[in-house]
């Protein structure tokens, strides 16, 4: 009987070994096979699973994404459905609400989703970190953008908050450097830039007189700030400023300080499940070769944001305003602050999908935690002092800035 | 032969072997040869040396259990046949080493790898013999869980990263103990089950952009499930040189049953232990 029962025993024991659940089959949203679909619950479903695995954020993001989806999913099967019926396809106010919904709790705001109606082939781009920032009560009825910006510096000089300064442009991307002479002979040196891209830049010849311009603006901002023996202060104007290349940072701060900051940490995803992060990495604000102390000959340097300074323009800010001579005026930031790699794919984070239809998730790759304040990806960089332009316009956080700087 | 494949046990999936190219029918095959081995070795190992040809260990096992009622008062023997017969409960010590990989899938991510990870077993044994072959065995051990993941994508600035996890488990076995052999060598197959509960690790990591390894503590995730259980079976030998002392030797597999991470309304994502621990034990006889 003994070897009778154990028999038995072990064959229990092989049988419940087939009982372990099998995983799902992961979908590549960037394979060719999985980019040309015909029904809109397929094209949610690979969106949802791109998502899923590539999202950088599931860990600070509270949105319950396995609610989306079976929420969702029907309601794109619901659009197949009416399709197979008549041929009916979704108007544009439907499909984009559908995939509103769908995201509109997701707090990376870089995040952009482009999707194409996979008969009409009609292309739509949701933005979820817009439709945020457009809902803050500060934001609402205002006006932002590169035109928004060049008349509020013309005011500046019609007013003489500016003394002179000049507009250059170069491609999409436009700047304004200007000065400003105190009564007191000291100057000021202001600089509002469009996006980031200096250290490229200033590797660039110019093509056209407002390229040159462009070029001749960031090297003279750099030139003065460095060099100006009766410099009252530096104004960087980071408002509009849709972001860019991170390593600019060498230039805006890491030419004004002796020795590195550790301003952030960094971390990314290695694997396919939500929480596969790497270890959190330290980021450096590096010296640059040539470097004035402004803590050492005690220089303020006055970052303006508003809700439209995105990404780069807000890490620069969080820098500049912990900075000892630092300070920050203006609104509240965009809250973008992740960083887009070109290793999205490979390391399970970031940017999927295809410009070219049916589908691209635009998302960042990287999770940023800043030393001082945290992770406030999707809340923003709070300004030391607050200056909303929908109480003081364009003008108020200029003359806010002008006269910290005269009685520093 | 595929470097991953050098480091890595027999029994261990997706390598080529003639008995059997998984981990279920290797784990049958080697449950065949155990029970075989159980019920001959012991008694084979004990007969003398004039008469070890010629007959089979079973037989020989036989003739020397009906033999014992003439050596029943010796010394040697009355310390034994205590511990032969139902009611007796033993308590000890067990230690060795565990060698863990995980059953997951890496998706298309062809440049990503994973490997088993040994690691230390310890803990307390006790086992209550419910009749004269058969015993119920129950453990409280610290079993290390390890394993790494490999990346090697050749577009990654720095190809090569990895992550060893360290997983520290606390597990409860419960397992039948089958018992074969003669007065002082036994040999034992064990089936049962067991539930566990994943304390803590670390990690040693070398990630992207990153230079050096660096090793830190574990950071559970909402999506981790820390409870743990699944079947248990495996073989073992044991001696009574004295009197109340028992040393033995023994190899369990753990098969996890619970996926090491929460279930997912929609993409379920499986992450399944599997556990070889080998080790020594020593127990007292009461």
């Amino acid at each position: 009987m003994k070897k009778q029962l154990l028999y038995i025993a072990a064959c229990v024991l092989l049988v419940l070994t087939g009982c372990r659940q099998k995983g799902d089959i992961y979908v590549d949203p960037n394979d060719p096979m999985n980019l040309n679909y015909s029904t809109y619950a397929k094209q949610f479903d690979i969106i949802w699973r791109g998502m899923n695995m590539y999202y950088v954020f599931w860990s600070e993001d509270s949105t319950d994404w396995d609610a989306v989806y079976k929420t969702m999913k029907p309601k794109f099967e619901a659009l197949d459905n009416d399709y197979e019926v008549d041929g009916s396809t979704p108007d544009s106010l439907t499909f984009v609400k559908l995939y509103e919904d769908a995201a509109s709790t997701l707090i990376d705001h870089h995040l952009v989703l482009k999707v194409w109606d996979v008969h009409t082939k009609k292309q739509y781009v949701i933005r979820p970190g817009n439709m945020e920032v457009a809902s803050r009560e500060y934001v609402a009825g205002q006006k932002y953008g590169k035109d928004v910006m060049k008349e509020a510096i013309q005011d500046y000089l019609d007013r003489k908050l500016l003394d002179a300064g000049s507009w250059g442009e170069m491609g999409d991307n436009a700047n304004f450097f200007g000065i400003r002479t105190l009564d007191d002979g000291r100057k000021v040196a202001y600089l509002w830039q469009s996006s980031y891209n200096m250290t490229e830049t200033l590797k660039k010849e110019g093509s056209t007189p407002e390229e040159n311009v462009f070029i001749n603006n960031i090297e003279a901002w750099l030139d003065m700030c460095l060099t100006e023996t009766r410099l009252a202060g530096i104004i960087l104007d980071n408002r509009c400023n849709k972001g860019g290349m991170v390593k600019d940072l060498k230039l805006v701060v890491g030419s004004f300080i002796d020795e590195p900051i550790h301003y952030a940490d960094v971390r990314y995803k290695e694997g396919s499940g939500r929480y596969d992060y790497t270890d959190w990495i330290p980021s450096y604000v590096d010296t640059a070769e040539t470097r004035r102390n402004l803590e050492k000959e005690n220089i303020p340097y006055i970052v303006l944001t508003n809700a439209y300074s995105i990404s780069m323009a807000e890490a620069s800010s969080q820098v500049i305003k912990n900075l000892p001579t630092g300070r920050m005026i203006g609104e509240r930031t965009f809250g973008a602050h992740g960083q887009l790699l070109q290793y999205n794919t490979i390391l399970h984070d970031g940017t999927f999908g295809s410009q070219s239809g049916n589908h691209y998730v635009y998302t960042s790759s990287v999770q940023v935690r800043f030393t001082n304040d945290g992770i406030l990806e999707g809340k923003g960089i709070t300004p030391t002092k607050a200056i909303y332009q929908a109480e003081e316009g364009y003008l108020g956080a200029m003359n806010k800035a002008l006269d910290y700087i005269k009685a520093y | 032969m595929h470097e991953q494949f050098k480091k890595q046990p027999f029994f261990i999936m997706n390598r080529p072997s003639i008995i059997g190219q998984n981990n279920v029918s290797r784990f049958i095959v080697l449950c065949i040869v155990a029970l075989c081995l159980a019920d001959a070795l012991p008694a084979y190992c004990q007969q003398p040396n004039e008469i070890r040809s010629g007959r089979s260990g079973i037989t020989y096992a036989k003739e020397r259990r009906s033999r014992r009622g003439s050596e029943y008062k010796s010394h040697r023997y009355s310390a034994i046949d205590r511990s032969a017969h139902p009611g007796i409960w033993t308590l000890g010590a067990v230690v060795g080493a565990s060698y863990n990989w995980q059953t997951r899938d890496a998706g298309y991510a062809y440049d990503m790898t994973f490997n088993g990870g040994w690691g230390a077993n310890a803990g307390l044994t006790a086992t209550y013999k419910a009749l004269d072959w058969l015993s119920i065995r129950a453990d409280v051990v610290f079993t290390q869980k390890n394993y790494s993941m490999q990346r090697m994508h050749p577009e990654l600035i720095d190809s090569k990263i990895h992550s060893d996890y360290m997983c520290h488990y606390l597990q409860l076995p419960v397992m039948a103990d089958w018992t074969f052999g003669s007065e002082d060598v036994k040999s034992h197959i064990y089936t049962g089950a067991y539930a566990a509960a994943w304390m803590g690790g670390n990690v040693n990591r070398k990630t992207v952009f990153q230079n050096d390894e660096k090793r830190t503590r574990y950071t559970f995730t909402p999506e981790d499930n820390r409870i743990d259980g699944g079947l248990v079976g495996g073989v073992g030998v044991s001696w009574d040189p004295v009197p109340y002392l028992r040393i033995g030797a023994e190899a369990l597999f753990y098969y996890s049953m619970s996926n090491t991470v929460r279930k997912q309304a929609v993409m379920n994502d499986t992450r399944y232990n599997n556990t070889v621990v080998i080790g020594i034990s020593t127990k007292y006889i009461f």
